[in-house]
């Protein structure tokens, strides 16, 4: 028995690949448990050092070079900022009379700032490896104060939300990923609807009925609904509005305001449930 | 293969699939390899070299652990059944297998992600779908043609 087990190892490890597989699928939700997602946590905490390492590794010759490239170019710039300069000056002694007198209003009006939290600015070092998905790793986690659901921004606008995160890294689901969703409203209409991501780098604008006022080149803003992102910045502008089969509702194409390929770093924000 | 060597072509394969890009634009570089090393192993082999590499994707990515794992495990299973019909260093015959097998492997995925409620809209996952088949299987041509060149000169300089 012990022979005839030994000679087809090969055979029952093949056996046992495929049960465990069958398994997978049939367990697929016990892949969702606090337990696996712990599991997958300490596999990221183990790659993404040597990812991290590798990424720089490429990116530094490629800096280098392109900083030998722009010395060129470098003189002629600092003789057109050194005039640009003379007439900014002019501008700024201006300008700081009028900045004076709106920080008194905003005292007299008691404004409070938009954004009083502070953002954690993070390199993006890895992308999801696989097609279905979409999403990346960046090199600050749960030691730099990052937390699962704070929300990712750049500069142009909403780009995701933190779903993993292990002592020095965190994954920040795109809200382009299929299974991301983002209250949003129509800057212009006000109309409000629910922005989903397709998988693609594109979104929909899910949830508004037919009669609805959204027109293409619309911007859409997050509603701060829902309490995962904070209001106001912008998740993308409407592409295409088209009439669903029944009439009753439409299917509105968004392009997302931000530019995922070519995007290195990005803002974290605190959650709002832990800023508010 | 040596552990150590195995080792090194799954990390060398992860570093180039996680930059910017690469998944972005549908190529599943795994997959590529598993087609080329089931042709050139035997069944358990193959689908162990499948499952390692599915099981380190799912592990990296956003998603259940699962579709990949067990997708790629058939693939290889696969690919090693298909190199007795075919004959295996032809650079046009390994590309079309690595086009049956991504497209085979797109699809299983879906009917896993539909299983599970998780897929995105038909449409939007025919586009995925097409788009990895497409760049995976030219990503493939280019491949193939490098490493039947090099097991020609390797294994048979008269011909090379």
């Amino acid at each position: 028995m012990l022979k005839f087990f030994l000679k087809n190892l090969s055979w029952f490890f093949l056996m046992v690949l495929l049960v465990f597989c069958v398994w997978l699928i049939v367990h697929r939700n016990s892949s969702r448990s606090n337990r696996a997602r712990s599991f997958k946590s300490e596999t990221l905490a183990v790659w993404l050092p040597f990812q991290e390492t590798i990424s720089w590794l490429i990116t530094f010759p490629e800096n280098t070079l392109n900083a030998v490239r722009e010395l060129r170019t470098l003189r002629q710039e600092v003789n057109r900022l050194q005039l640009d300069n003379q007439s900014l000056r002019l501008e700024l002694s201006n300008h700081k009379s009028i900045e004076s007198e709106l920080a008194r209003l905003q005292q007299v009006l008691a404004l409070k700032s938009k954004f009083p939290r502070k953002a954690k600015i993070s390199r993006i070092i890895a992308r999801d490896p696989s097609t279905w998905n979409r999403s990346f790793i960046i090199d600050i986690g749960a030691e730099d104060g990052v937390l699962v659901d704070s929300p990712a921004v750049s500069e142009q606008g909403i780009v995701g939300r933190v779903v993993e995160v292990t002592a020095h890294n965190a994954r920040v689901l795109m809200t382009t990923d299929s299974n991301s969703s983002v209250s949003g409203i129509d800057a212009r209409s006000r109309v409000t609807g629910i922005v989903q991501g397709t998988g693609l780098n594109q979104l929909k604008y899910g949830y508004v009925e037919a009669n609805e006022d959204v027109q293409k080149d619309d911007v859409i803003v997050s509603s701060g609904l829902g309490g995962a992102f904070p209001k106001g910045f912008a998740i993308g502008s409407v592409l295409k509005k088209t009439q669903t089969d029944n009439g009753l509702n439409v299917e509105i194409e968004v392009a997302p305001a931000v530019d995922f390929s070519s995007l290195d770093y990005v803002f974290i924000l605190p959650p709002i449930d832990v800023f508010q | 293969m040596r552990v150590t060597k195995k080792i090194l072509w799954i990390l060398a394969i992860f570093f180039v699939q996680q930059l910017p890009g690469v998944a972005a634009l549908g190529i599943d570089l795994p997959i590529l390899f598993v087609v080329l090393v089931g042709l050139r192993s035997d069944i358990p082999g193959a689908a162990g070299w499948g499952f390692l590499l599915g099981v380190t994707q799912d592990l990296l990515s956003a998603g259940w652990i699962g579709p990949n794992t067990v997708a790629k495990t058939l693939v290889g299973i696969l690919s090693c059944l298909s190199k007795r019909h075919i004959y295996r260093e032809r650079v046009l015959t390994q590309s079309f297998l690595i086009f049956c097998m991504t497209f085979f492997h797109q699809i299983f995925i879906w009917f896993l992600l539909r299983w599970d409620h998780s897929a995105p809209r038909f449409a939007d996952a025919f586009d995925i779908c097409a788009r990895t088949v497409l760049m995976t299987s030219l990503v493939g041509v280019v491949v193939c043609f490098f490493v039947v060149k090099f097991r020609r000169r390797r294994f048979d300089p008269a011909t090379a």
